[in-house]
């Protein structure tokens, strides 16, 4: 049977599951343009520009992203962002300490992941951060073996993982636990220190995945010097992990993109003499109140993509809250091939302009009203379901 | 009788979804078929109080002993009005739906069910539950180690099988927050979508509980319900795309109630099932070129890995 976990319909989860290649500053760009708020697209913009050696413009970058994870309870996406912007601008220490309160707040304590962080003094946080290694595995790597010893711990960032735990008396294919991973969860046994840990589990990932790890050595050497993060580490791994192994450390993120998935029709305007137009349907995941980025199919269109990039466009979306079909003006900023599952998409990101009150307040309504559960039941039988 | 010595407790999964006509006891009977038959001794349960049948569906018009003679205590056991079936390894307690009073057990006689239910001389239990979203049909629900909901692919049963999600959430918390007059009120107020509070999400239920009570209630809170992991299977599709009903229902979940179901994905829609139904063949008969038949054989073992 096909592995199980949910293929990515969304763009930005698409960029971060290494499944959608963005290879263009522009091109970044023009996603911000449309999804200003995302943080996602800011840490591998910032990617980017570091590969590109314009280091300024990549700590900007990582700098953004950062407090924007912060804002969405995304604490060990923004450790993260921000040891690759302090990798490239050193911090103050004033700075240094900003950061590390922000991590404080106590709405961004309710995860076990995120408690940990925040239940460190400046000084053992930054100890922390220094000691943690980047690790980026491609889809379908091994990254532990049973019997492997258990000498690092890793933070699951971002991608999807399947851990495969056995029962180390019984070689019996029955005793076996299946259980898929996140981000913002953890493996390695390294935990009690003083035991000599065999791992029980085979762990492989499903898609990319990027890890920070830290080594077992360097782990009690910190937690020699500072034994509070010991006691922290051990809180950790005594977070309720049953029988079946599952977790229960689910990211808290505050909705920032409304990933309703929503049949939507579009009117593209050829900016022709004859003010040409076409009009074809397309399906959106990523719909916020600045723009939305939508999958029109492959057969929609017969150039490129990327041409479609200019054109203004009008998007029509029925609401199930709204009486009238809801017309969204706009520009196309973004229009790129994809491929999933060997079939080929064109998905294009369009910035909305601005929209009257009435129609802001609908969108927010579909979104995030009371009807929003019930909203998006429909707009997903509709989307998923319906002939 | 020799007294055999005791197994472990069985693992006890419960088949809801809140909506009649979605092939909840159809399911229940067949995931429990494939499990005596990789030898795992199996008790199934018609806990539909309102409406018992699986009997019916196993071939018994007239069952000698039902969980009416348990309640009543003309047994002392469930053991003892268990009733062994043509399968080897499976085992069925019937359900009573003659018996008014059964529909609407007292609370301790529901305690005394479930309590020995997790008694049973068994490997697995798998318990039907009938529809509706009533406290009791909740709490056995909540009370199993495997809670499946069975919904199929129509818009309705798409939105009761929701509804009976949500629901065991809102019942979750109301019972763990009990004791907490303040608390039992806002989770109460928040059940309704359209609350003044403005509160949409369990998320923000537990943010507000952490501001208004305490942090530590909100933790602890937020691990209980964490716990909950429905497994999804829709019944009766037909085409491809219908499979994803589960789909709809894991994501609306993760995103307003906190949880992660899992989905297991479809049964195929069989005409060969409605006729043994009608005809009151036992579906342990259905022919193995079924499609569906193997769909739950497969979906069995995906359960059993859980």
């Amino acid at each position: 049977m096909n592995e199980t976990y949910e293929k990515q319909d969304s763009v930005i989860d698409r960029i971060v599951d290494g499944s959608l290649e963005i290879s263009s500053l522009k091109e970044y760009e023009n996603l911000l343009a449309i999804f200003p708020d995302e943080p996602n697209l800011y840490r591998y913009y910032g990617d980017l520009l570091a590969s590109r050696k314009d280091m300024d413009h990549a700590s900007t970058a990582y700098n953004k992203a950062s407090g924007l994870f912060v804002n969405n309870g995304m604490t060990l996406q923004a450790i993260v962002a921000k040891i690759l912007e302090w990798s490239l601008n050193k911090p103050s220490h004033t700075e240094g300490k900003k950061f590390h309160s922000s991590l404080r707040d106590d709405q961004f304590q309710e995860t076990p992941l995120q408690s940990f962080f925040a239940g460190m003094s400046y000084p053992e946080l930054i100890t922390i951060m220094l000691r943690m290694v980047r690790v980026r595995v491609p889809a379908e790597k091994s990254i532990i073996k049973k019997g492997d010893p258990g000498i690092e711990l890793f933070f699951v960032v971002s991608g999807k993982l399947k851990e495969i735990t056995y029962e180390m008396e019984n070689q019996d294919s029955d005793s076996t636990f299946v259980n898929h991973l996140i981000a913002n969860d953890i493996l390695g046994e390294i935990y009690p220190f003083e035991k000599e840990i065999k791992s029980s589990s085979d762990v492989l990932a499903l898609t990319q995945v990027e890890l920070v790890k830290i080594t077992k050595p360097v782990l009690k050497a910190v937690c020699h010097k500072y034994p509070k993060i010991e006691f922290l580490i051990g809180s950790l791994f005594n977070s309720p992990i049953d029988k079946s192994r599952k977790r229960s450390w689910r990211k808290v993120r505050k909705s920032r993109r409304h990933e309703l998935p929503t049949q939507v029709k579009l009117v593209i305007f050829e900016n022709s003499p004859q003010n040409d137009k076409l009009e074809i349907g397309g399906l959106t995941k990523d719909l916020s109140v600045g723009g939305a980025c939508i999958d029109i199919g492959v057969k929609t269109w017969a150039g490129a993509a990327e041409d479609l990039a200019g054109k203004s466009v009008k998007l029509i979306i029925n609401l199930p809250n709204y009486e009238k079909e809801l017309n969204i003006l706009g520009n196309i900023k973004w229009g790129r091939t994809v491929k999933q599952d060997q079939i080929e998409n064109i998905i294009i990101g369009i910035q909305f302009k601005d929209m009257p009150n009435h129609q802001i307040e609908a969108l927010n309504l579909y979104c995030n009203g009371s009807e929003a559960e019930q909203n998006l039941l429909w707009s997903l039988w509709d989307s998923l379901v319906k002939k | 009788m020799k007294e055999q010595p005791k197994k472990k407790s069985p693992e006890v999964w419960a088949v809801g979804g809140g909506k009649g006509g979605v092939g909840k006891s159809i399911i229940s009977v067949l995931l429990s078929f494939w499990l005596a038959k990789k030898n795992k001794e199996t008790v199934l349960v018609d806990l539909d109080l309102g409406g018992a049948n699986i009997h019916t569906l196993m071939g018994i018009k007239s069952p000698a002993r039902t969980l009416n003679d348990f309640i009543i205590r003309k047994y002392n056991s469930l053991e003892e009005i268990s009733i062994y079936t043509e399968v080897d390894n499976l085992r069925l307690l019937c359900g009573a739906s003659e018996i008014l009073s059964m529909a609407n057990p007292q609370f301790a006689q529901k305690v005394k069910i479930i309590q020995n239910i997790f008694n049973l001389d068994a490997d697995y239990v798998v318990i039907d539950l009938g529809a509706g979203t009533s406290f009791n049909v909740l709490d056995f629900f909540m009370a199993a180690h495997k809670q499946i909901v069975v919904l199929t692919p129509q818009p309705v049963s798409i939105q009761n099988a929701y509804g009976f999600v949500r629901n065991t959430v809102y019942r979750k918390l109301s019972r763990l927050v009990s004791r907490k007059a303040s608390l039992v009120a806002m989770v109460k107020e928040t059940m309704d979508p359209k609350n003044d509070l403005k509160i949409r999400t369990i998320n923000e239920l537990l943010q507000n509980i952490s501001n208004e009570s305490s942090e530590e209630d909100a933790k602890a809170l937020r691990k209980e319900i964490a716990n909950i992991q429905p497994v999804l299977i829709t019944n009766m599709t037909n085409e491809v795309n219908e499979k994803n009903a589960g789909r709809i229902i894991k994501t609306v979940s993760e995103r307003y109630l906190m949880i992660n179901p899992i989905n297991l994905g479809g049964v195929a829609y069989d005409k060969q099932i409605y006729s043994m139904v009608t005809d009151m063949v036992p579906l342990t008969k259905l022919d193995q070129s079924s499609e569906a038949f193997m769909n739950l054989f497969e979906i069995t073992g995906r359960i059993m890995e859980l």
